[in-house]
Parts: C-alpha cells; structure tokens; sequence
C-alpha cells in the first residue's frame, strides 16, 4: 500500500496495472496449463470408461457411460486397504526423518562454521552422484544381513538420510539475515534452540517443498521395494497397481488401473494443496505487500 | 540316505502302478521326499499377470489344499515382463530365497551357465513326470536343457501365425492364404487387401501388420531369414553369418512390405492408436495380423462378434517352411529353500490330467501333447480346429528360434536392433548396407 | 579455505597451518560452534555410514572386476576402462547424456523460472494452477507415455496438426532417430518441471518483504527490485535448481525407459540406461559399475565447476569460513 500511494500519478493506477497483468497471467496459465493437465484428466477419463471405450479409435475423452463400479473393483481387485497402510507408513516416516536429518546438516553447512565444512558438504552431496542400478545389490545384500528382506524398514531406513535435502536446506538457510540469528544467540540461546525457535520456522516454504518432494518420491518408489518387497502384505500402493499389468498389453484391464491409479493419487494431491498453506513470506512483520 | 532312498523307488513304484491302472485324481503327487504335515512358506515369481496366472494358481491351490495344507504360498506375479528380468538376477545375485520362478526359453542358458537354475536331471530321474520327455513337444524340452541337462519343464509353447479377418478377405475377393503360400504371393494378398475406404488418400485397410516393429528382437524376423535360406550365426555361435543373399533378401522383403507397397503400417501409425497393433485387427482396421498363439484368447474376447475370423499358418519361403516358436517353462533357483517341494508343484501343474484341459482352454498351449490335442483352445470357438491345425501341429512342427546363447540378449540389444531399428523407421531402405554392418559389429562382440 | 592460506604464518608449512587452524577451531569461543556444527550432521553421516558406505566401496571394486552376478567377481583390473575406449555404445550413450542434459536442463530451468514468477503472484485461484502444473509428477507414467505417444503421432498427432495449421510440414518425432531425442526433452521438461518450479517458488517466497519494501521506498522500478532483490536472494535456490537438475539429468532413465525405450536404433539411449542394460540384461555388471564410474567422475567434475563459478553469482558463497 506504502507504493501505491507513490503509483498515484501515473496514468494507470497499481491497481488497474495488477488486473491487467494478472489477467494476462490468467491467460498464458490456462493455455499452457492444459498441456500439463491433459495425461492426467485423460487419465482419469478412462478410470470410468469400460474395457472396450478405451480402445475406441479414434479416441473419445468423455466416456459414453461412466462406470463408477470399476472404483469398487479395482479396490476390490487388490489389497489396497494393506496397501495404503504399508504407503501411508513409509511415506511418513522418510517424509519426517527426512525433514529432521536434512534440515539439520541444512544449518550445520549453512550457518555453523568449522574446519573441512565445505569439502565435507561436497563429499556429502557426491553421493547424489552414483548411479543407484550399481548399488542395488549391495543393497539388498545389507537388507538380508539385516534380516529386513520384506519388511518395510528395508524401504525406510536407508532413505532416511538425503544429501538432495541437506544441499537444498543449506542454500535455502543461507538467505536468512544473520542478525535474526545474532540476536537470538545474544539472547543465550544454544545453536539446537536457534535452530529450532529461529531457522525452523522461516524455512516453512522450503521445508514444505523438501516434504512434498519426499511424499511424491517415496509414494511412486517402485524398482527399490519390487526387488526387497517380496511378500504381500507389506507391498506398498505401486507394487500393487503394477501386478494388475499383464503381459499382453491387450488382456490388462487398463480402466481399472486407471481407476486405481486415480485413487492412489488422491494423497499425493491433498499433500501437495496442505503443502502450499506453508507456502507464506518467510518473514512477515507487517501487512505491508510488495508490489512485485 | 537309504532309506530316502528306499523311499523314493517305493513311491516310484507305487506311482508307476497307479500310473498304469489309471491317470487319474487319486495319484499321488508327491515324490515322498517332503513331509506332508510341513509348515512353511513357498515363494514363487513369474511374469504372468492376472487373468494370465490363474490357470497355474488354481492347480497350486489344489496341490497344496490336498497335499501340504500348512504351506503357504508367497506369490509375486504380475511383475512385468522388463522389471521380472531386472529383479529376478538382483535377488538372485543378492541371495534370496526363491522356490520357484517363470523361466524363458531366451533366458534359460544364460541362468542355467550363471549357475542360477538349478540342475533338474537327478529329480526327473528320482521322480519323474508322467510323459517326460515323450510326449512333451521336443523342441520346447530342448529349450530349456543347456549343455545336455534340464534347467526348466516347459509350460507352453507359443508359435507364430496369421489371424485373418475372413470378412475382409471377402469384400477382396481373395482367397486366404494357407501353408503352401509363397512370400511373393503373400505380398501380392497384401496388396490387394489394402484400401483406402474413404478415398482421402490415407489407408484405412492394411493387408497385414505386427510383422516387424520398432525395437524387436531377432525372434521376429529369425524364422523369415531361414524361410529364406539365410542364418544368424555359424553353429558354435562364434561368428556371424548374415551376410549371405539369403539374410539380406529376407530383411529386404520386410522392409519392401512396410515401405513399398504400404500394405502394412509403419511405426507411426501403429502409434496413432495408442496400443499395440492387435487393437487395429481388433477393429477391423488390418485383414492380416502377425502374432504368437496366446493372442487368440485375447481376440476371442476384443473381437466378439464383429467379424468373422480365423487363423492360418505363415508362409513358406524358398528354403522351405519355417515359423517362429517361443516358450515359457518353471525353474527352480539354486537358491531354492525347498526345491524338493517345487520340483513336486511343477510336476503336479504340467502333468496332472486331471486339470490339463482347464490349463489349456484358459489360455496355454501346453507342452504335453497329450492332452493338448483335447483342449487347446476355448471349447466352443469356431476357430479352435484352425488353431489345433496351425499352431500345435504345423507351428510345433516347424518351430524355430534364434540361438540363444549367452551373448545373446547383448547382441540382440547392442547388434540387432541398433541396426534394423534404421529399417523399420524407414531412415534406411536398402537392407544389404545395414545387414553388412551388423555382421561385422556381429562378428567383433561375438569373436572378441 | 582461502582464509587458512592467508593466516599461515612465516616458514610454516601449509598443513601444518591447517592442524593450527583446525585446533584453532577447537577453542574459545569457536570451539563449541565446531561441535554443534559436526553434531548436527552425525544423523545423516551415520546413515550414509550404515547403509550407503558399504554399497559404494562395493560398486568401486566390482568396477575393477568381470562380474555375471552370478559367480564371484573376478579381478581384472582397469581392463573395463580399456574395453570403454573400443565401445561404440558407450561413446553413442555418452553423447545422447550431453545431448540430453544441456538441452533439456537449460530449457527446463528458463520455463520453470517463469513459471515460478507467474505462479509467485497473489491471485484468486493460484494454488489450483500451482496443482495443475505440478500434476505430470503424479499422473501414472504409462497414462503420460500413452498420451504423449498420441501428441507426438505423425498423422494425427496433435503437435503436427498445429504445425500442419502453421504451414509447417512436422517431423516423425519418437519414429525418428533424429527427432527422438527433441522428442523425450519435451516430455520429460513437461513432466519435471514441476519441481524446479516448485524450488523457485520456495525460494520467491521465502524472500523477505522488508527487501522489497526497501527497494520500493527508494524508488527502485520493477526490473531494479528483480536486478537487485529477486534475483540475487533466488541465487542460492537457483544455484541448488541448476546443480541438481545436471545431476538428475546426467541420471535420468524414466522418461527415456517409457516413451522410447533407447530407441530407435539407440538415438535415445543415455549412459544409465546402457549401465542397466549392462548390468541386468548382458549381465556385465563390473563393465556396468565402470560406467558408473565414468558417469560419477563426469557429474563430479561439472558440479566442482559449477561451485568455482558459484563464488561469482550465488548469494551466501562468499562467506565461508
């Protein structure tokens, strides 16, 4: 408000200057915004579409009767109730060991000051580097010395550290002014409270996305639990969507999968829409809004 | 020891009467060596998805319902068939416990050379299955041995064919093709089935499709270059041999059916559909289609009643008669906790009349001729005498199959498709340039 | 580290000035900066100790032998570096990962930077364009491939019919080696965008407004709040955008696995696929972890590059130690 008093004496107001950008923006979102929602509508078109409307040629988006029963099906087909519970699991603990042990290094690399800090951060993120087709059978061989082949530690644990997460909490940490830090330290705070009381809360945006990335990633993990996943009880949603497939493509029941794959990702978007309330300016004051 | 011993020929001897007295349910199963009252898991992997696996799940249900009813069986099938490859050796590698696993005739040298398989002679040996090797297709059986010993029982046999759509051939006036068809004849048909409906100068009707593709293996275009007289490798598979006239007339005919007479459609317009080219027969878009024998119970349900359809051998060449020939068998890794109990499950599924017939009209053309002839296709299909005819006599008689040795699948990859992929995307049309430089690059991985 | 060299004092030698330094940082007042600074990083080093140092000493020697996977590795040596240099494949594989990677990530980052500023303002409805454009990372994979395969049809493919509508004769898309590559770039900057989208967005937003207040109350236009705010407060999380796009690029297997699978004739496949393939279906897997290797040493080797430049452009590089 502070600038658009400055703006008065132009020949449009801020304010007529923000509708018309913002319609623009309207504009160029949706033409370029169905490209990016088309698979997944077309997606969920076909989860109530029968066998025979999916492979209509050419083509037809709207289904000709919707077939709300392959939702029943579908979930009937599986075990997806076990299925959710296992997913559900295992997101959760990576999502929120994940946010601890990388928001953690996060500041240690980004605030703290010691010797090798640097070539230890370098090292650290190296490990992002491997391709991980080399390491899957040491992997497994570990899990099996573990005696953790089938259970779900063995999709947990070992991702519970992320040196993806750690170098992007660093570079989100270090845009946070240091006076904020100072004055907390001058107030007798120890570095874990400063951490926990000061840095914590202003990295909200970016402690969001690290979660939502992990949702995502640990949600649609496949080539890891196939292998070390062997029994059903503990197979997570994707294992479960993919035995639907068949190997002749023509014999699998693509609407059902479509319909199972429309209700797997239902947890996906509502973390992604709870994710976005995190989504605020990192140090708010006052009311006062920038004009950018 | 002995008595294990002893055992085993007792139950042998037990079995053999039952055997000849009569072949049915009240056989005993077992080969004596595994406690009936075993508790337990049993974990089994395979390819096979549902609606594809339950011909095998319900005869592993009756086997354990009557005989170990406190095993339980872990199951993973449904794996597709790139992932099932990709896990299977990293388990395998890493040291993991599995009884049982669908094994591939492309796969099983490697597996059985890598020490993976496990050797199945002393078992068919102790205990054998009724029929074995007799009256299981031959070439299936030899599949799956690998240096004269068995790593696999075949489960079924999967040949090449034509599925024609009669009421196309008839709005033609062409009479379908049959065994004693040439390739030049075969083109000509082709042509004349093509059309263009509609007349806006984009086919609506293709003479034939799914003969090649984009990405294919060898075993696609194998039993045309033999039809034609030609070969992949020398007998020890040591050097290339594609390089004759005959190799390179048969992969010129292919590339003159896709790009010369348009009769069957390319890449493209296979893609147009979104699935594979089956769709296209399905929908009365192609009057011929090239596939494997388990496509028929797929048409049988995409098809309905829309057209009238049947099956029909593939052509003969000037070298003579050939058709490709795949197949699917059980193996037992070496890592197996029980492979006395596997070796029993696999002998109860592929050889227990008792459900044979159910197998097969569910889809398998099994290996045991026996009862193959009975049941090979769904009873009331009008198709089924057309099919028994093509595909377990002329297609189990003239079935072959690249030589899959343990450089292979590296070949076929690194070799094979990196060449003739510039064929069937038609950025190549003269096939000698390219099948010259296979053989060399042929001959450097496999001589080096 | 500069900061070690400057302080070295006369006729000492250079480690020895860092054991002085580094026991420096052991007392006084740093000392216990020192010891949080290494007790906050022990729950993610001993994870990496446990689970991931036994896997990567593991890869490093079987690179060095001729492994099935199924019998023990045996000891050759660098014989697979040697038969790397004679591999056509690898080379082809190599060049489609360059390829990929420096056409596709600077074209990814340049949209999703964009798209971030867009999606930055505050407007009615903005999460649901936020969600629409975050949607391609959780739409089944084969749904996407499917849907793309139709996109990119020749005949009826929706890109050609707008060409065609333009005047423009289109290419054949994934059923030409030549546009095949273009092909996958597209699809998989549709499909991860999202990401370096999402990043970008954090890192507008966790921009203070106070900056920007500053800069408005001194008059700064709207390009001068984007020249001296926006952009070198975004730095750090540009910089993380730019580092870990090259690595996942360089990694990338997805998108080539599903839409083209390598092909045709291996116009799309990468080196991880070609270490894959080595190592599940040739069963190569000591010449697959030499490969590896190779790929290791290339990322490693352009994000050290990326950190000398940082110093440059990235806010909060220049205050170390």
């Amino acid at each position: 408000m502070a600038s658009a008093t400055k703006m008065k004496g132009s020949l449009f107001g801020q304010r007529q200057v923000k509708i018309l950008v913002d319609l623009f923006t309207y504009v160029v979102l949706a033409v370029v915004g169905i490209i990016f929602i088309m698979p997944f509508a077309w997606m969920v078109a076909n989860s109530f579409k029968d066998i025979r409307g999916i492979y209509t040629y050419p083509p037809e988006f709207i289904p000709e009767v919707w077939h709300f029963e392959n939702y029943t099906e579908a979930w009937t087909m599986t075990h997806f109730d076990a299925g959710f519970l296992n997913s559900a699991i295992v997101a959760a603990a990576v999502v929120l060991g994940q946010l601890f042990t990388a928001s953690l290094a996060g500041y240690s690399f980004a605030r703290l000051r010691y010797p090798g800090r640097d070539k230890i951060f370098l090292l650290y993120i190296s490990l992002m580097m491997v391709p991980f087709t080399v390491l899957l059978i040491p992997l497994y061989v570990q899990m099996r010395y573990f005696n953790w082949i089938s259970t779900l530690q063995a999709v947990i644990v070992p991702f519970l550290f992320t040196p993806w997460g750690t170098f992007m909490m660093r570079q989100f940490m270090v845009t946070i002014p240091r006076e904020l830090e100072d004055a907390a330290r001058i107030d007798g705070c120890g570095f874990f409270r400063t951490y926990w009381l000061i840095i914590l809360p202003l990295t909200k945006p970016a402690l969001a996305t690290l979660a939502i990335f992990t949702f995502v990633n640990t949600w649609n993990s496949f080539q890891w639990p196939l292998i070390v996943l062997g029994k059903p009880k503990v197979k997570t949603l994707p294992l479960l969507l993919a035995s639907f497939q068949n190997q002749s493509g023509m014999r699998t029941p693509w609407h059902l999968i479509m319909a199972a794959a429309t209700f797997v990702v239902i947890p996906v978007l509502i973390a992604f829409v709870v994710g976005q309330k995190y989504y605020v300016r990192g140090i708010v004051t006052s009311g006062i809004k920038g004009g950018g | 020891m002995i008595r294990k011993i002893a055992l085993i020929v007792s139950v042998m001897a037990l079995f053999s009467f039952a055997f000849a007295g009569s072949a049915q349910d009240m056989t005993d199963w077992t080969c004596g060596t595994v406690d009936g009252d075993m508790s337990g898991a049993i974990t089994i992997t395979g390819w096979e998805g549902p609606g594809e696996v339950d011909k095998f799940l319900l005869a592993f249900d009756e086997f354990f319902g009557e005989y170990y009813p406190n095993v339980e069986q872990i199951l993973n099938t449904g794996v597709s068939w790139t992932d099932y490859w990709t896990t299977l050796p990293a388990q395998l590698a890493g040291g993991a416990e599995i009884d049982m696993a669908w094994m591939h005739d492309t796969r099983n040298d490697t597996f059985a050379a890598n020490g993976w398989a496990l050797n199945l002679d002393s078992y068919l040996e102790a205990c054998p299955i009724p029929g074995w090797p007799e009256s299981f297709v031959a070439s299936q059986v030899d599949a799956f041995n690998y240096q004269g010993s068995q790593y696999a029982i075949p489960y079924d046999l999967a040949p090449g064919g034509l599925y024609i759509n009669l009421d196309l051939f008839e709005a033609a006036g062409v009479e379908p093709p049959g065994e004693h068809t040439t390739f030049e004849e075969f083109t000509e048909l082709a042509n004349a089935l093509t059309q263009d409906t509609d007349g806006d100068g984009d086919t609506d009707i293709w003479g034939i499709s799914n003969m090649v593709s984009v990405g294919r293996g060898a075993g696609g275009a194998y039993w045309i270059i033999k039809s034609f007289g030609g070969e992949l490798f020398n007998e020890e598979n040591t050097a290339s041999m594609m390089n004759s006239p005959e190799t390179v007339a048969a992969l010129q005919w292919l590339v003159d059916l896709l790009w010369d007479s348009g009769a069957h459609p390319t890449a493209e317009s296979v893609a147009a559909t979104g699935f594979t080219t089956e769709f296209l027969f399905a929908n009365g878009n192609v009057a011929m289609h090239y596939a494997l024998n388990d496509a028929a119970a797929r048409m049988w349900e995409l098809v309905g009643d829309s057209f009238n359809w049947t099956v029909v051998p593939t052509p003969t060449g000037p070298a003579g008669r050939y058709n490709f020939i795949g197949g699917s068998a059980f193996s037992v890794p070496a890592s197996a906790a029980q492979p006395d109990l596997s070796y029993e499950l696999i002998r109860f599924t592929l050889a227990n009349p008792a459900h044979l017939c159910r197998t097969a009209a569910m889809g398998a053309a099994l290996t045991s001729q026996s009862e193959f002839h009975n049941c090979a296709a769904p009873d009331d299909a009008p198709y089924a005498d057309a099919y028994h005819e093509v595909f377990s006599v002329i297609g189990a008689r003239d079935g072959v199959h690249p030589a899959y040795h343990p450089k292979y699948l590296e070949w076929e990859t690194s070799v094979w498709v990196a060449n003739m992929d510039l064929l069937w995307t038609g950025e190549e049309r003269d096939a000698s340039v390219v099948v010259q430089r296979a053989h060399d690059q042929t001959n450097e991985l496999l001589g080096g | 580290m500069a900061a070690t060299i400057k302080a070295r004092r006369d006729g000492e030698s250079l480690w020895a000035a860092k054991i002085r330094e580094f026991r420096g940082a052991f007392t006084g007042l740093r000392r216990e900066e020192s010891i949080a600074g290494y007790l906050f990083l022990l729950p993610n080093l001993i994870g990496f100790l446990v689970f991931m140092l036994f896997p990567i000493l593991f890869a490093f020697y079987i690179m060095l032998t001729d492994w099935s996977l199924a019998k023990a590795p045996e000891f050759i040596g660098l014989k697979n570096f040697d038969t790397m240099v004679n591999d056509r494949l690898f080379w082809k594989s190599l060049g489609n990962s360059f390829y990929y990677t420096f056409v596709a990530v600077p074209t990814g980052i340049f949209i999703a930077f964009w798209l971030a500023l867009a999606l930055n303002r505050k407007m009615r409805g903005i999460i649901f364009f936020r969600t629409v454009y975050f949607l391609p990372q959780i739409t089944l994979t084969v749904a996407a491939a499917t849907v793309w395969r139709w996109i990119y049809q020749p005949e009826i493919g929706m890109i050609n019919h707008a060409l065609e509508w333009l005047g423009i004769d289109g290419p054949k898309w994934i059923h030409d080696t030549k546009w095949a590559m273009p092909s996958v770039i597209i699809m998989s900057n549709w499909q991860g965008i999202g990401f370096a989208m999402l990043i970008l967005l954090a890192g507008l937003q966790g921009i203070p407004e106070e900056y920007y207040e500053a800069a408005s109350i001194d008059g700064a236009s709207g390009w001068q709040r984007m020249r001296y705010v926006t952009l070198p407060m975004l730095s750090p999380a540009f910089f993380f955008v730019v580092v870990t796009s090259l690595i996942g690029a360089f990694q990338a297997f997805d998108q080539f696995y599903i839409l083209t699978e390598g092909g045709p004739a291996h116009a799309t496949t990468p080196l991880t696929l070609y270490i894959f393939q080595n190592a599940f279906t040739f069963f190569k897997m000591g010449y697959g972890a030499a490969l590896a290797a190779v790929l290791f040493v290339i990322i490693l080797i352009i994000t050290i590059i990326q950190w000398h430049l940082a110093r440059r452009w990235v806010f909060g590089f220049d205050e170390d130690e």
